[in-house]
């Protein structure tokens, strides 16, 4: 007796919400880090996309009167720098450059390296040799270093810097896409395609290259937390955002100076790059389970 | 064996040959014409273009950078603008004060993390498991400048117990306790970064041998836990985690420690590196670039060696 | 509700024999997994005499490696010993503190394994492997060991026992690790040696004379050996007397030569013919219908019921329990006399 009444539906339904919910559960349960870095990277963005609304001061406003105002003064709820700043509205502003920082240049290496990786691993013989060995030598030197110097040779700025960062990202972006490529592509699938008269761009862009993307997305994601630190570093040595713009950096490197007296101003934007930094770690963390079992740690 | 090793270090020529040509290219492009610099903006054209004639400056640029590199190798690495002096004979004194920071950050990042990713192994998905791994995620996100600022301010400002900065005090000598004192917060400041990721290897890498067969064997011989989790297990992880330490070593030397010196103003190469980034000094941070590649670059290759030294499977096959 | 017989120590009877090794009684290992409990070994019993040489014989899955692992209660997690007792030379195995434990392992039972290089430590020389375990037990001295260590290496028919003993696992065939294992199980003169699956890895030619070797080694230090396969043929070759393991129980228990001329369980029966034998020239071969049971299956009668050809009703609601049908011979089946009759006639 098949029974189609109302009843049986409304019966099914809380049932199916219940299922989705015990998934949801058991997913933040067997991913208990991607769940806990999403809200931490979550929470940066909200501030980031919402400075304009919420953050209660232009972020560039200089009020001399209230210089160096404590944690929780009035009309100050983080306090202000030596200018009056309100540091709470800075970092609300500073994180949009943090996050435009870790992710813009992860995003165009990952994908500059994976055509290059894809190419070289694919074609073999001339291009590998071209790309790969190439990237080695940019791989040979020190990153920090090589970002320092191009940064420097570049001049200041946000987009110079995000250049720089790219240049650096390049390298490893290309070679994990060539090893994961070079398994790849003794895979049937591409023997299929092969023998269905796919030419080899159209092998690259249409098997290749797809298929190795939840690989590299996994190792890029592992690498975020890392480059929110690494360039917060280079804007706190000068070669980032310029002033009077808000940067995390930067203005751990202005507070140096009131340390002692007032450690609110260098450490609460540190915080804040740890908050980003380890948000990003966890999500990286989880991804890389989730994506790409083999790269466990 | 050896044919391998001679392989390797042939291929030092072509990355520090690359590393050079983005050296030169860089002071190339570097913002400012160098003889704006020796001449003033006041030098007539004819006497401008004399000079850029005398210093090769309108030859094919090929040219100009085989004529700098025979420069550099001759040691002739140009003058600071910022210190007026040469730049190689500094960069050399500096980098000793670099290497005593970085074998002391070295040191405590290869003890701590090692011991921490060798009981997170073994301890799988036990509570202690679970801390470590995610100290090593606070470790990893903790900005070492900003770390550094904190240290300071607790263990200086407020407790007073040591020192703000620098290598030594101004009132003493050169002693040694006094620059242990000195030496303690930034080694530990810089050392926690790799340490998180040592562990992180280290662990990674002990878990993938425990789970090999032979594990059994060996309890079946009646070893003691402590002799096969130390003597076997460990031995055979040792060199995933020697090549991931010599790395980490590598990036320190190169990486923290230089953020770790300007906080600190431990006056090694990252101080000075700094100190040219801020005075704008291209001469002298391009030799500190170039300098620092190559430490990189023989540090890998010997990371490279040991790993193969230590690695029965590769050095007998 | 679960009926539950106690099944009879096969072959001994209820009274200790004077000679006897190894009692296991009641052994029960399982398995935690996500699936449930796997009751990989279910109520074990037998027997092992000094010297003597038992086969264990099984599929795979049917609890015979875990029985041998039991033994040296090296059973990995989520693997537990959750019931029974294991009595080696009058003391009570599964009452003993760990480190008491560990130092019967190695030297007075040792174990050796299927796919011997990968259970060498990979970069270890083989000298020191086998040194490792003369100098923990017996406080001999490397040099000293490594003597020893080359004349058990030539009592195996090694050729040159001196480059062996340099050399590291990888740099030698399967045999030869295999050997090696042997020669480290018994150069501390073990009463017991565990073979688990030890020459299954190998070509049968090899395994033949590791065989031989095993023989003539254990004969020389009156070692006893507990030997697991899947293969009747090597049982043949190296046991005196047999088990047959099924589910995580044993079904039928006896010497070598009688489970050969007339087995008493289905399953053996359907075991031996599935296998070629000179006795059967000419006679087709049969494979065995159906698939074991899982061991997370919870079954009340006899796991073998799914794929019995002689089964009846009362076969599913009470577990047969290993009772002696002749003299020394011990089926678990309700109708042992049917099983050669009715099937391969």
């Amino acid at each position: 007796m098949v029974s189609l009444s109302p009843n049986s539906t409304s019966d099914r339904s809380p049932s199916r919400v219940m299922l989705a919910l015990s998934n949801g559960r058991r997913f933040a349960k067997t991913h208990k880090s991607i769940v806990v870095g999403a809200i931490m990277v979550g929470f940066v963005v909200a501030m980031a996309a919402l400075a304009p609304v919420l953050s209660p001061y232009s972020p560039t406003r200089i009020h001399p009167l209230d210089r160096l105002a404590g944690v929780g003064s009035p009309g100050y709820l983080l306090g202000a720098d030596q200018q009056g700043r309100d540091i709470l509205s800075r970092l609300m502003w500073g994180a949009r450059s943090s996050l435009a920082i870790a992710v813009l240049p992860l995003t165009i290496a990952g994908i500059l390296g994976l055509v290059l990786g894809s190419v070289a691993g694919y074609i073999g013989k001339l291009p590998e040799t071209l790309i790969m060995r190439s990237m080695d030598v940019v791989f040979g030197l020190p990153p920090i270093l090589l970002a320092i110097a191009v940064a420097a040779t570049l001049g200041p700025g946000l987009v110079n810097l995000v250049i720089s960062l790219s240049i650096v990202l390049l390298p490893p972006m290309t070679r994990v896409t060539f090893q994961v490529v070079t398994t790849l592509k003794e895979q049937p699938f591409v023997d299929a395609a092969k023998v269905s008269g796919a030419t080899t761009p159209q092998i690259i862009f249409d098997q290749i290259i797809p298929n190795s993307l939840a690989p590299v997305i996994a190792y890029g994601a592992s690498l975020a937390g890392s480059m929110v630190v690494f360039g917060a570093g280079i804007s706190f040595i000068g070669l980032g955002i310029q002033p009077p713009q808000a940067d995390w950096g930067r203005m751990i490197n202005d507070g140096r100076e009131v340390l002692d007296l007032h450690p609110h101003v260098s450490t609460l934007p540190g915080l804040a790059i740890f908050i980003l930094a380890a948000g990003f770690n966890f999500l990286g963390d989880g991804l890389r389970d989730l994506l790409d079992p083999r790269m466990r740690m | 064996m050896i044919a391998l090793l001679v392989r390797r270090t042939l291929f030092l020529i072509p990355v520090l040959l690359g590393g050079s040509a983005i050296v030169f290219f860089l002071i190339h492009s570097a913002p400012g014409d160098p003889i704006d610099a020796l001449m003033g903006m006041y030098a007539s054209p004819e006497a401008r273009e004399a000079l850029r004639i005398k210093y090769g400056l309108n030859d094919p640029l090929l040219a100009q950078y085989f004529r700098w590199l025979g420069l550099v190798l001759q040691g002739d690495w140009g003058m600071s603008i910022q210190q007026r002096v040469p730049v190689l004979p500094l960069v050399l004194e500096k980098f000793w004060i670099t290497i005593l920071l970085t074998s002391a950050a070295s040191l405590f990042a290869a003890i701590v993390g090692i011991s921490a990713g060798i009981i997170s192994a073994v301890k799988q998905n036990s509570w202690i498991d679970h801390l470590i791994l995610i100290l090593s995620v606070f470790a990893l996100s903790m900005p070492p400048y900003w770390l550094g600022l904190i240290a300071i301010f607790v263990f200086s400002v407020q407790l007073g117990w040591l020192p703000t900065g620098g290598l030594y005090s101004f009132s003493g000598q050169m002693e040694l306790f006094d620059v242990l004192k000195h030496l303690i917060m930034p080694a530990i400041v810089a050392g926690l970064t790799p340490a998180a990721i040592i562990a992180r290897v280290t662990r990674a890498a002990m878990l993938e041998v425990l789970k090999l067969d032979f594990m059994t064997a060996l309890r079946a011989k009646g070893l003691r836990e402590r002799t096969i989790v130390l003597g076997h297990a460990f031995r055979n992880a040792l060199p995933t985690v020697v090549s991931m330490t010599g790395l980490q070593i590598g990036y320190l030397i190169l990486g923290a420690a230089l953020f770790v010196e300007i906080i600190f103003s431990w006056p090694g190469l990252g101080l000075e590196i700094y100190k040219s980034v801020v005075g704008r000094d291209m001469p002298m941070m391009l030799g500190l670039v170039l300098f620092s590649t190559f430490i990189f670059v023989v540090l890998n290759l010997a990371v490279d060696i040991i790993y193969r030294v230590i690695n029965p499977r590769v050095r007998e096959a | 509700m679960q009926q539950h017989f106690r099944t009879i120590d096969p072959g001994a009877g209820k009274v200790p024999q004077p000679d006897e090794l190894l009692r296991v009684e009641d052994l029960r290992t399982h398995f935690h997994t996500r699936h449930g409990i796997a009751k990989s070994v279910d109520g074990v019993d037998f027997h092992l005499s000094k010297g003597e040489h038992l086969g264990l014989i099984g599929e795979s899955g049917s609890g015979k490696s875990v029985t041998a692992l039991s033994v040296m209660r090296l059973v990995r997690e989520p693997g537990r010993i959750v019931g029974g007792s294991i009595h080696f030379e009058g003391q009570d195995l599964l009452g003993l503190d760990a480190q008491s434990m560990r130092r019967l392992r190695g030297s007075r039972i040792s174990m050796i394994f299927q796919d011997p290089l990968n259970h060498l430590d990979p970069v270890m020389k083989i000298g020191d492997w086998i040194s490792e375990t003369l100098t923990l037990h017996k406080g001999v001295g490397r040099k000293a060991a490594y003597v020893e260590a080359a004349r058990i290496l030539k009592v195996l028919k090694v050729a040159s026992p001196e480059d062996v003993l340099r050399a590291y696992p990888f740099q030698l065939s399967g045999g030869m690790c295999q050997r090696v294992l042997i020669a480290t199980a018994i150069i501390t003169g073990p009463a017991l040696l565990i073979a688990d699956e030890a020459t299954s890895a190998l070509d049968v030619t090899v395994q033949a004379s590791i065989l031989r070797n095993l023989d003539e080694l254990t004969d020389i230090f009156g070692t006893a050996v507990l030997l697991t396969t899947h293969n009747m043929l090597v049982v043949r070759q190296a046991c005196t007397r047999v088990m047959v393991m099924y589910g995580g129980r044993i079904v039928e228990s006896c010497d070598t030569d009688v489970l050969f001329r007339n087995p008493m369980h289905p399953y053996t029966v359907g075991l031996l013919d599935s296998v070629p034998a000179l006795e059967r020239i000419g006679e087709p071969l049969r494979p065995m219908a159906g698939e074991p049971p899982l061991p997370t299956e919870d079954i009340v009668g006899c796991k073998f019921y799914g794929r019995c050809p002689i089964r009846r009703p009362v076969c599913q609601e009470m577990r047969p329990p290993l009772a002696e049908v002749e003299s020394g011979h011990w089926s678990a089946c309700f109708f042992p006399e049917e099983s050669r009759s009715k099937i391969s006639s």
